[in-house]
């Protein structure tokens, strides 16, 4: 578990963290959210320490960040597995060296390292590129070997630096596909810094996000994107969904739950007789549940009707 | 003018030249490639963005060598001649060149050293530290084995500029080509001595740029 309390951070005079406080809870795959400059990566340094905090603390399974020294803090860190950007491999080390590099570090000899080494890259599927340079392998390959290399310490957090942001969008998907497998079953605590809409909605089960620095809005994937997408507005253009007001109609946010088939509005239109106009809203795939909001406009009298049959079915709305 | 004979000169006192020239052009390399990696550690690591930042050692350092560069050569080796005198014996010779030239030329085999270490891609050294690398292995198996080939490439660069200083020294008494050319050659008014070591250095020029080059290729 990781806590991180009233976290403050500057450089000079530029406040990049002001007072943030945060719990990651055991199995989670966390997104940490924001556009650039928002403090996320900066928070996330934090974390294992490569950046050190000016005010609060951040607990690491208990343990005060801030308190450990030379082994301590190197402990720490083969706790916390790290994947970055733009990949950060040693172009002049094989696939094999580059993943071995942290438990030599450690003082592995390449014989005891060996079976771990070559389980982990199996694990990512990269057993035929073991002697390969990481210049002749493709973008999704190299971010597969650091995530190898990030695993091979055994860690029970991982931090990812929008990982995926320098790959094409289907590598994009392999990738998630594998930190999702990862967290279920090696039960990794996962943290994602990202900026991108479909990394959120495809991995996360909590974000978080941040905002000049602050932390604006905790909670689960469902409840940005379904429940408060205004809170989203940084990211999506279309993010509320609203027209301008016609008279004697209203707007209604409906949530439809985990409901694969997706006919809950022409059902509601059936039952009820009333005729609405679906403003803007969809079904999406949210990690391993699909669910949906639409912004509906209805005439102002239908209104009782329609909610009570929403509440005869479970589903959600509210008034926007 | 005394007129010697041209094989006699070649046997007596060009290929001997020309072994001086190699034995102080491979000892000052030794001396200025352990001395310069030294002071090019120091200087990385104490960079305000280095490992272990310490402005104070930094610009110490970093000043010196930047002192020690700017004096001309034979300004600094005559300079050095009584600290020669006490170190090596003698003001004179092989080793008294090599001693000047270490000194002379150190900065710059650190200042080359240095830019390598410094073109490492700092997010492999975060990365790195992100792993659980101590300070002492991210210097020799990140910075360090990282810029080998860019150490390779600036070294040829190296070796010319000691080869020039080997040849300079020549003129203040630590024999060499350069000591053949001005005696045998310049102040003997012979052409043929003059020129040919001329060409002795250019062939030896030649190879380092092609044994550099060639060397940089494979290991790249």
């Amino acid at each position: 578990m990781i806590e991180i309390r009233d976290v403050s951070k500057a450089f000079g005079d530029n406040v990049v963290l002001e007072k943030v406080s945060l719990s990651i809870d055991e199995g989670e795959i966390f997104g940490l959210i924001g556009v650039s400059g928002a403090g996320k990566s900066t928070l996330l340094r934090c974390i294992n320490r490569l950046e050190p905090i000016d005010g609060g603390s951040i607990l690491v399974d208990g343990v005060d960040v801030a308190s450990l020294h030379k082994e301590g803090l190197r402990d720490l860190r083969r706790n916390i597995g790290m994947v970055f950007q733009q990949f950060s491999l040693m172009d002049r080390k094989s696939v094999y060296d580059n993943v071995y590099f942290p438990l030599r570090c450690r003082g592995d000899r390449k014989a005891d390292a060996d079976g771990k080494i070559r389980e982990i890259l199996d694990l990512v599927g990269l057993t035929d590129k073991i002697d390969s340079r990481p210049n002749e392998l493709s973008g999704g390959q190299k971010q597969r070997v650091a995530i190898a290399r990030a695993l091979v310490s055994k860690p029970r957090f991982l931090l990812c630096d929008e990982a995926t942001s320098a790959l094409d969008p289907n590598i994009t998907e392999t990738v998630l596909d594998l930190l999702k497998e990862i967290n279920r079953e090696l039960g990794l605590t996962i943290i994602v810094v990202t900026h991108e809409i479909a990394v959120m909605k495809s991995v996360c089960t909590k974000m978080g996000l941040l905002s000049a620095g602050r932390l604006k809005a905790v909670g689960s994937v469902e409840h940005f994107f379904l429940k408060n997408p205004g809170l989203l507005g940084e990211f999506m253009s279309d993010a509320g969904g609203r027209l301008s007001p016609v008279p004697g109609y209203m707007t209604i946010r409906v949530i439809q739950p985990d409901q694969a088939a997706g006919t809950l509005l022409p059902e509601l239109a059936i039952s009820t007789g009333i005729a609405f106009g679906i403003v803007s809203g969809g079904i999406d795939r949210y990690r391993d549940t699909i669910a949906g909001a639409f912004n509906l406009r209805v005439k102002a009298e239908d209104i009782p009707r329609l909610t009570a049959e929403l509440k005869a079915r479970g589903a959600e709305w509210m008034e926007i | 003018m005394y007129q010697y004979d041209f094989s006699d000169l070649l046997v007596r006192v060009i290929i001997p030249g020309l072994a001086d020239t190699f034995i102080m052009l491979f000892v000052s390399a030794v001396t200025c490639g352990a001395l310069g990696f030294v002071v090019a550690l120091v200087l990385v690591t104490t960079d305000p963005r280095g490992l272990r930042p310490n402005p104070l050692v930094n610009r110490t350092v970093s000043g010196l060598v930047s002192l020690l560069w700017a004096l001309p050569y034979i300004v600094l080796a005559i300079s050095l001649l009584p600290i020669t005198r006490m170190v090596v014996g003698t003001s004179i010779g092989v080793w008294a060149g090599i001693f000047a030239i270490t000194f002379a030329a150190f900065p710059l085999i650190a200042r080359l050293l240095e830019n390598s270490f410094k073109e490492v891609n700092p997010s492999l050294i975060e990365a790195a530290r992100s792993l659980g690398a101590t300070d002492t292995q991210i210097t020799f198996r990140v910075i360090v084995a990282e810029s080998v080939p860019s150490v390779v490439s600036q070294s040829t660069l190296g070796w010319i500029s000691l080869l020039h200083y080997t040849t300079t020294a020549g003129l203040i008494g630590a024999g060499g080509l350069g000591a053949v050319a001005l005696t045998y050659g310049y102040q003997n008014f012979n052409d043929r001595v003059m020129y040919g070591t001329v060409l002795i250095l250019v062939v030896i020029v030649a190879l380092i740029q092609l044994g550099g080059n060639a060397l940089y290729r494979w290991i790249k």
